[in-house]
């Protein structure tokens, strides 16, 4: 229940995030768990850092510390940021920067009814739902069965049931429903044929008119679906690409060469062997070998999408390989996981 | 109902905006018992002073400023001034009247002044907080033109006169609205009176409807609008037969158009159709038909969007306000791109739940609209919202046009008053459990307001002549006590409930400063609740680099992240999908992480 309110303490049966040396895991509250006998043991989280008994989690606060058998870590309370980040995968999910930006251009605000197909992994669920309850809703669908059920008892868990349905449809072949007709302020499609979907995001749109967003890797797919938006009389048409990027900052020593005082014939005194420096110089020589730099570099760039397009290529391609094909392929994949 | 709500939000609206211009009221066609009395002498000399001042710097941009499309975004307003308040009966009245009856070329040093806050925001008495809470206070009701291709034009207006009733009705495969594109001048526009429909309580006019300009003096740029039920777009009001394959044989000689210059201008003024001028145009055109099917398609498109016939008006709302903002002149908004905008309002999981607290200097309250946006009407989250100046910078809290329900709990403060408040309880009327003494902070922040502005002085004369009752009310603000002895100003209640509010401590943290953030992130985060996430905005990387480094070394930060981000628009036309040409690099920078216990 963790994801519905702010919360001071953790309780039984939440979800908490586990901060651990700049790693992120989340792990479900349960002083005991089923072992693969079926019988209840005692819940022990292993991390790298020892094991952490879960059971000692009830009652702490939330952001405070918790120690571990070789260290320690401190516990969060998810938000849909940090859920998305940790979530188990269930799809390939969308994050937090394209996130952002759907619900910026969905002109999304408490109150509004938004559409979304396919549900995933429910990333962008717990998104949406974040940003438009308490008064309004989130229409959910996913053409797999499995999965919208698994979504169901998710957002039943985290205690997001009210503000959220969960439907298992394929609405390409069936549109959202009757009930949906001229309900939605916005409609979100993250479907691999949306421009089929844009009828049915039609019926689904206020009458007063409302906002669609539709997300793909692909630039043919959007052309399509732009193609069919403006059929469909949409106006203010735009696409668009966000890329986050990290920046790791460091302090770092960087060495100084100095090359000014060859210009000038310095003398040795010969008692004392010090350096006798001409009159004419020496503020410009520098009085340190080393300066002390923060130094930003970028860590990572998330190209989420080109790699998405590759791998599908690359299935692809595996399916009819023959024997050079395949050398190709493992260069180019060993390539991308170095990324 | 929103729009009357609207007008009891009245002490804060753009106040001090419309203050820097003329104190004349146009009292063309307005109901004389609903306008503004001039307020107190004091701050009218202050307005006029103001308006020099201002007159004299418009000057300057004028002479410097290229025409710029965005100069009209502001038709409507007018050197004619403050803007009458109008009462809620006044919506409910057809009103038929003229904007701004001028024909100057305003607009643009109009928004200049009107995004110019900070000058009058820190240079003033710290004391000197009048204007801001003046009952009286001028109205407006913002909306946004709009059009297809994604631009967007502000105009701080009444919207009720432009109350179109919606048609239920939505034309499935109704063509595309052409491009609406204000060429810098002031077009005047003389609105429909209002449908008899009388507004139904609650409702929300959504205007969709695309709005025709019939030009009615052309010279003067003045049309009437009519609503369309149905737009055209040049290129199926012009048929184009004859295409080129390449571009082989045409040369750019200047001779390929024989209209002249001054013709065109005729042309311009004369021809009531834009379909007219550019087939006029596209005729005396010697290369037109040898250019490509795409080059004429362009071709066509540019002068759609010069030649505009339509536009269309619509609610304003986050995304419009921060592309307006954010194109008129980023500068203007710490450069806070619309991207990275919307990252910091997930990144602090701003939701219609908890106590939010903003540290906003330099933004025109872009931040304090995106977060209290996202907080919602009827909900139960409420926003801090600290500037340093003597009133908080409120452009776009204004431009969303919320009701008086949300816009209430947003708490505007001095940032310097509300932690004086926490800190010392300098009120003697307040309850005495506020008054959480702690010497160090306070001793650090006199030293900060030293550093920053020199407010040293001007707080301790405050603090030294005030005795009693009026603890904090500067002696500037005398004249104003002595009208209404009694009451305090509501500035010094808003203080009272911020200390409450950071009492109880706050669930996320947005800092997007001009000021180096090490401090003010150092006496901010102290109010944020174990485990919740903050955000530091700044538009280049280097202040928070220093902070990156001093919050690694401590150890209550986790996830602590530096991203920047970069985004690009695409074309997407069938055969011609490409990148923009025109990609913004700078978005800002943020720092963003959860605060550990």
């Amino acid at each position: 229940m963790s994801f519905r309110n702010y919360k001071e303490k953790i309780d039984e049966g939440d979800i908490v995030i586990l901060y651990l040396s700049n790693n992120l895991y989340a792990l479900d509250v349960r002083p005991e768990i089923k072992n693969t006998k079926g019988d209840m043991v005692e819940n022990v989280y292993q991390t790298p850092f020892g094991a952490l008994k879960v059971r000692n989690l009830i009652g702490a606060d939330y952001g405070s510390r918790v120690e571990l058998s070789k260290g320690w870590g401190h516990v969060l309370q998810p938000t849909p940021e940090l859920w998305s980040l940790t979530l188990p995968h269930r799809t390939q999910i969308i994050y937090t920067p394209d996130i952002s930006m759907i619900l910026l251009q969905l002109d999304l605000i408490p109150g509004s009814v938004v559409v979304e197909a396919g549900t995933g992994s429910g990333s962008l669920t717990h998104a949406l739902i974040r940003r438009v309850r308490p008064h309004g809703h989130v229409y959910t669908f996913d053409f797999h069965e499995h999965r919208a059920k698994i979504a169901r008892e998710e957002f039943n868990e985290h205690g997001l049931a009210d503000f959220v349905t969960t439907q298992h449809r394929d609405v390409l072949a069936e549109g959202f429903g009757e009930d949906l007709k001229a309900k939605a302020d916005a409609v979100f499609l993250d479907l691999p044929k949306p421009w089929d979907g844009v009828t049915h995001a039609v019926a689904a749109i206020k009458e007063q008119g409302g906002r669609f967003c539709s997300f793909s890797p692909c630039i043919e797919q959007v052309q399509r679906t732009c193609l069919a938006l403006k059929e469909h009389g949409f106006q203010d048409i735009s696409t668009m690409e966000v890329l986050q990027n990290e920046l790791k900052v460091t302090r770092r020593n960087v060495p100084v060469r100095d090359l000014s005082f060859l210009k000038h014939k310095f003398e040795v005194d010969k008692e004392t062997k010090h350096v006798l420096r001409p009159d004419n110089i020496g503020d410009d020589l520098c009085s340190s070998d080393v300066l002390e730099y923060i130094i930003m570099y970028i860590i990572f760039i998330m190209y989420v999408i080109p790699i998405e397009v590759y791998q599908y290529s690359c299935n692809k391609i595996c399916k009819d390989l023959n024997d050079k094909l395949y050398e190709w392929i493992y260069a180019h994949t060993y390539i991308r996981s170095a990324r | 109902m929103k729009r009357g709500a609207w007008v009891d939000s009245g002490p804060m609206g753009l106040s001090h905006d419309y203050g820097t211009l003329p104190n004349e009221i146009n009292t063309k066609n307005i109901n004389e018992s609903l306008i503004t009395k001039s307020p107190s002498t004091q701050s009218e000399k202050l307005r006029v002073e103001r308006h020099k001042q201002t007159e004299n710097k418009l000057n300057d941009r004028q002479r410097l400023s290229v025409e710029r499309p965005q100069a009209s975004a502001f038709a409507g307003c007018s050197e004619e001034g403050v803007r009458p308040i109008v009462n809620q009966e006044a919506y409910t009245q057809p009103d038929r009247r003229m904007w701004n009856p001028g024909n100057k070329p305003v607009p643009q040093e109009f928004i200049d002044v009107l995004l110019d806050e900070e000058e009058l925001d820190i240079d003033e008495d710290h004391g000197e907080l009048v204007e801001e809470y003046d009952a009286e206070e001028i109205l407006n009701m913002p909306v946004c033109i709009a059009e297809p291709d994604g631009s967007l034009f502000y105009i701080p207006e009444e919207v009720h006169v432009l109350n179109i009733p919606v048609d239920t009705e939505r034309a499935g495969g109704s063509p595309q609205c052409p491009t609406v594109e204000m060429s810098g001048e002031v077009h005047v526009l003389d609105v429909p009176a209002p449908e008899p429909a009388p507004e139904v309580p609650g409702e929300v006019h959504v205007l969709v409807k695309s709005i025709r300009m019939i030009p009615k003096n052309k010279r003067n740029r003045e049309y009437d609008l009519e609503i369309a039920e149905e737009t055209v777009d040049l290129k199926s009001e012009i048929d184009v037969k004859i295409s080129g394959t390449d571009n082989r044989n045409i040369f750019d000689d200047g001779l390929s158009q024989k209209l002249t210059a001054a013709e065109i201008v005729d042309l311009k003024s004369d021809a009531n159709k834009a379909s007219y001028i550019v087939e006029t145009l596209i005729s005396n055109s010697n290369t037109f038909h040898n250019k490509t099917e795409f080059s004429q398609d362009k071709y066509l498109r540019k002068k759609e969007k010069k030649y505009f016939e339509y536009i269309q008006i619509l609610r304003p709302n986050l995304r419009m306000i921060s592309e307006i903002l954010y194109k008129l002149d980023p500068s203007k908004i710490q450069g806070l791109r619309t991207d990275t905008l919307s990252q910091i309002m997930t990144l602090c999981n701003i939701n219609s739940e908890g106590i939010h607290l903003l540290y906003d200097s330099g933004s025109n309250g872009l931040l304090a609209a995106a977060l209290l946006s996202a907080i919602g009407e009827l909900s139960g989250g409420k926003l801090i919202h600290m500037h340093p100046g003597n009133m908080s910078q409120k452009l776009a809290l204004m431009a969303m046009n919320f009701g008086a329900e949300q816009l209430d709990r947003c708490i505007s403060v001095n940032v310097y008053s509300a932690l004086r408040q926490y800190y010392q309880g300098c009120d003697t009327n307040s309850n005495g459990n506020l008054s959480v003494l702690e010497n160090s902070k306070e001793n650090e922040l006199k030293r900060k307001a030293d550093d920053i502005i020199g407010h040293k002085n001007k707080i301790a004369k405050i603090e030294t002549l005030a005795d009693g009752e009026n603890n904090i009310v500067s002696p500037t603000d005398s004249h104003k006590i002595d009208q209404s002895e009694p009451k305090k100003p509501k500035w010094h209640y808003l203080n009272i409930n911020a200390s409450q509010l950071l009492s109880e401590k706050v669930d996320s943290l947005v800092i997007a400063s001009k000021e180096d953030p090490q401090n003010i992130f150092n006496e901010l985060s102290a109010f944020v609740k174990p485990g919740r996430p903050f955000v530091v905005y700044y538009n280049v990387a280097e202040p928070l680099q220093q902070l990156y480094m001093t919050l690694k070394s401590q150890n209550n930060i986790a996830a602590l992240r530096l991203t920047w981000n970069w985004m690009r628009n695409y074309q997407i036309l069938p055969e011609r999908t490409h990148p923009e040409v025109m990609m913004n690099g700078s978005g800002g920078f943020l720092l963003s992480g959860y605060i550990l216990k």
